[in-house]
């Protein structure tokens, strides 16, 4: 039992930092990207490759996040930046689901479909707690989920850019006024957005199988946590991708066929969320409409 | 402290022209205050000085310098502090972090503490505040945000755009009260757009009217004040006050 | 900034169909029959057309509306037949169902401005329902309408859910049914009545011939058929009332909630009916394909449809079927474009094609290929008819 929560709380951190990095996109475009989830599949490949060819895993990783950064920059610089008008958040969001396509395509033309197993890292102990045996992959990968998430805040609570970011995205025009260049902000929150993606998707490499539609269901996941935040809290999408792994995890193990019934459960989650609580427990965005 | 020297500008939205050759000049050390009604083009003008508006010809020159058409991020570092209308706040953010946002131009995440405390000074109300979210103030106490932010980026030049708009009489004394002392302690020059004519004009070393994007009147603040024709349009409140002594 | 109409965009709803409807009908079933008494297809077709312009213009002088969409639609209608190697009839019949679940997709997104990503699991529902019920030994049409009914029960259940929330939560809801449903057709429990991984296979293949036309030729005018009535039903919505509010919701919700627009009303009459759209366009598709299978309606599958009314134009109905022919069309054609690099060569999947296809009209081409194309029309229109002669006094 107490496995499965460690387990689980440990999925919940993927689901975490992806929701996280879906956050810091809406809160600086005021969209959510549908391609996140690729995005960082995408870095967890790079990784893949790099460390399959010898490179040491360390600067294979950092390597990745650092193409990932780029991507996210591109993305949001030479084609989110140039969509306006009325339209607009439609046609970003159709401009994600694009790239979406785009990314899951090439994806697979590179690496093929066939699922793969990321090295192993972190190591292949066991670590016992008394009765209870948990890999220490899982713990790892707890570990460095918990440090993104703490240099995430940091960076908001101590950084002239994290202020400067949280003025952007709370009202542009008094940004402007004391200085600050709302494009060059909202690409930094891109790139962080991007890394942090990527984090979670090497995290989730080690976890699940490398595949290309790796992310798809943790991205049902991002999005419930997301919603649990209100789309706006930082905090509220971490702590309800956690909440959300654990219930997962605690759902698969009283129900039979576990690992075939993941994503319909995420996807009862989401419902369930939503029904329950749609406006979630933290942020201050008007959820619900008339 | 800077002067502002504006010459033959003209704004248009569209077919839509906002400024038809306005020119005007706001002396160092000096407030000036442009009164007009609505629609005459008040807005677009400090807009336009600070680059939230495009300028389609004309001069903008602080101290000499052109800063026509800039991009407005660059304002606040050539020393024009922007208040706005609208009571632009920061909402999600806390009264302090507000004010450490109008530091942004400078080195550091925060605003030098002894500027912090000089605008809690100028403004007691802020610091009982300082940790409540901005957009959940009144909005006199938003006024005072938007101004203190503004005064933290330690301007040479302050624009003002109806600070007194939707506020209570007692709340908008206050605040051009602290405008005068300002301007008498520091010589901080003052560019303020005001539909309070009266208060406008008796605090004001200089006055302009705009009616129609243009400068139809200019003057002192005593001579405008005095002036038949900007008591028949614009003092109309006059006749009131007099009539309650 | 583009302004809101205040009188409806689609003016061809207004004005008369009959016409439009009886040229059309004449072009194919004249095109169709000399397809068979003929061994050029090629010439059967012109002959149709032909006979449609001939009708075209005698009706014109007798019925006020226009005629010329009605051969021009009949024509095209006929291309499968006169110029194969384009596009087989088989194939275009495909094309056709796969059309109308986009315009279910148009009717949602780009009429009702709701982003709903899952039309294709709705359209899945449509396929499945369908299979199960012609299985046990329904007739194909009241199959159909089962297929369609179904969908529309869940279309309900995901729009209750989602439409009181904001508009980013049914992108987000629908998006989760598309991935969630392939696993879930796969259940233990619930692939007994779904065929598992491997799908439904129809039990008696559908064979709708008579022995003039034969079952190809059938099927084709049975999906056409379908597409021309949903499409005109459809249109009809969008350009009454219902559609003038759904414009002014998306154009601006605080004025329409003023004038007193029941927000929530529409939005959900319009998710469900569009969903009852893609479980017919589904149970259609499955009818053609003869058999369904789970894995195939996946995610990129349901982004196929927000992708053929991008590329078409989001705007328009006839973007909706111009981009779900085109999509299904560049799908069979492009293998891909081998990249090659260096010894080996790169394969550019036709997904990522897509991808960058709508990328590219998103940045553009807003208005997609219709609206290019309507505003070509327009443009020459107006430079061919002249201005009428000044009476002189």
């Amino acid at each position: 039992m107490i496995e499965q929560i460690i387990i689980g709380i440990a999925n919940g951190s993927v689901y975490a930092s992806l929701a996280l990095a879906l956050v810091l996109i809406y809160r600086a475009t005021g969209v959510v990207n549908f391609a996140q989830g690729e995005m960082a599949t995408l870095t967890a490949y790079l990784s893949y490759t790099m460390i399959t060819a010898g490179v040491p895993w360390p600067l294979a990783v950092i390597l990745a996040l650092l193409a990932a950064g780029m991507i996210g920059a591109a993305i949001y610089w030479f084609l989110v930046r140039r969509i306006r008008g009325r339209a607009r958040d439609t046609n970003i969001a159709i401009l994600t689901l694009a790239l979406f396509t785009f990314l899951a395509s090439v994806t697979l033309s590179i690496w093929t479909g066939i699922p793969k197993a990321f090295p192993p890292i972190f190591g292949e102990g066991i670590v016992e707690f008394g009765s209870v045996r948990v890999s220490v992959n899982v713990i790892v990968v707890l570990i460095i989920a918990f440090v993104t998430m703490l240099l995430v805040t940091g960076f908001f609570r101590f950084t002239k850019l994290g202020l400067g970011l949280q003025g952007a995205t709370t009202n542009e025009t008094a940004a402007r006024i004391v200085g600050i260049e709302p494009n060059r902000v909202y690409l930094v929150g891109w790139i962080l957005a991007a890394v942090v993606g990527g984090i979670s998707g090497i995290l989730a490499a080690n976890l699940l199988l490398l595949e290309p539609t790796m992310m798809l269901m943790p991205m049902i996941l991002a999005f419930a946590a997301m919603a649990v935040g209100g789309l706006s809290s930082p905090f509220g999408a971490v702590l309800g991708g956690l909440i959300l792994g654990l219930a997962q995890s605690l759902l698969g193990t009283y129900v039979d066929g576990a690992a075939a019934l993941r994503t319909p459960i995420a996807f009862l989650l989401l419902v369930l969320v939503l029904l329950i609580r749609p406006q979630g427990f933290f942020g201050r965005g008007k959820v619900v409409r008339p | 402290m800077s002067s502002l020297h504006i010459e033959d500008l003209c704004v248009s939205y569209g077919p839509v022209r906002a400024l038809e050759n306005l020119t005007l000049d706001a002396n160092e050390g000096e407030i000036t205050a442009l009164v007009g009604s609505n629609g005459a083009g008040k807005t677009s003008l400090l807009g336009a000085t600070t680059g939230l508006v495009r300028s389609t010809s004309g001069k903008i020159q602080l101290d000499g310098a052109d800063i026509i058409n800039q991009a407005p991020s660059k304002a606040v570092r050539v020393g024009l502090g922007h208040v706005p209308e609208g009571r632009q706040v920061f909402g999600d953010l806390t009264v302090l972090e507000n004010l450490h946002l109008g530091a942004y131009r400078f080195r550091g995440r925060s605003a030098k503490a002894a500027d912090i405390k000089r605008m809690f000074e100028l403004f007691p109300r802020l610091e009982e505040r300082k940790s409540q979210a901005a957009g959940t103030l009144s909005g006199g106490e938003q006024q005072m945000v938007v101004i203190a932010r503004a005064l933290i980026g330690r301007p040479t030049m302050l624009l003002l755009d109806e600070p007194s708009l939707g506020l209570a009489p007692l709340i908008s004394a206050q605040i051009l009260e602290s405008l005068v002392q300002l301007n008498k302690s520091d010589g901080l020059s003052v560019l303020m757009v005001e539909q309070n004519v009266t208060a406008a004009l008796s605090i004001a070393d200089r006055g302009y009217v705009i009616a129609s994007g243009s400068v139809v009147l200019s003057g002192t603040g005593a001579e405008l004040a005095a002036d038949p024709t900007v008591r028949e349009h614009y003092l109309g409140s006059l006749s009131a006050q007099e009539e309650e002594k | 900034m583009r302004s809101f109409a205040l009188t409806p965009t689609n003016p061809g709803v207004t004005r008369p169909v009959i016409p439009s409807l009886i040229t059309g009908l004449l072009t194919v079933a004249v095109g169709l029959v000399c397809c068979v008494l003929l061994s050029s297809n090629l010439l059967a077709a012109l002959i149709g057309v032909l006979v449609g312009a001939v009708v075209a213009v005698v009706l014109n002088r007798m019925m006020s509306g226009p005629v010329i969409p009605g051969v021009a639609l009949g024509a095209l209608i006929l291309v499968p037949f006169a110029i194969p190697t384009l596009m087989s009839v088989e194939n275009a019949t495909v094309a056709i169902t796969l059309a109308i679940v986009a315009m279910s997709q148009y009717f949602i997104t780009g009429l009702a401005g709701q982003m709903s990503l899952g039309q294709g699991a709705l359209a899945a529902i449509g396929a499945y329902a369908f299979g199960v019920a012609f299985n046990n030994g329904m007739p194909w049409f009241f199959a159909i309408i089962i297929g369609g009914v179904a969908s529309m029960i869940i279309g309900m259940i995901v729009g209750l859910v989602a439409l009181r929330l904001q508009e980013l939560y049914l992108a987000m809801v629908s998006l989760a049914l598309v991935v969630a449903l392939p696993p879930l057709l796969k259940l233990d429990g619930i692939s007994t009545f779904t065929g598992g991984a491997n799908g439904l296979i129809l039990d008696a293949p559908f064979i709708l011939g008579s022995d003039f036309f034969g079952s190809s030729t059938m099927q084709y005018v049975v999906v056409i058929l379908f597409l021309v009535l949903i499409g005109l039903a459809l249109s009809s919505i969008a350009g009454s009332r219902h559609g003038l509010a759904l414009r002014a919701l998306e154009f601006s919700e605080v004025s329409a909630r003023a004038s007193g627009v029941p927000l929530f009303g529409y939005r959900i009459s319009s998710f469900v009916l569009a969903a009852a759209v893609a479980g017919i366009g589904g149970g259609l598709y499955a009818m053609v394909l003869g058999i369904t299978a789970p894995d195939s309606f996946n995610l990129e599958f349901s982004l196929h449809f927000l992708m053929m009314i991008v590329l078409g134009g989001m705007r328009r109905l006839s973007g909706a079927i111009l981009g779900g022919v085109l999509v299904w069309w560049l799908e069979i054609n492009l293998d891909g474009f081998s990249i090659p690099l260096g010894s080996s060569s790169f394969d550019l999947l036709p997904g990522a094609v897509f991808g960058l296809a709508v990328v590219i009209v998103v940045l553009f081409f807003s208005e997609g290929i219709a609206g290019g194309l309507a505003r070509l029309w327009s443009r020459l229109h107006r430079s061919i008819s002249k201005p009428a002669p000044k009476v002189e006094a």
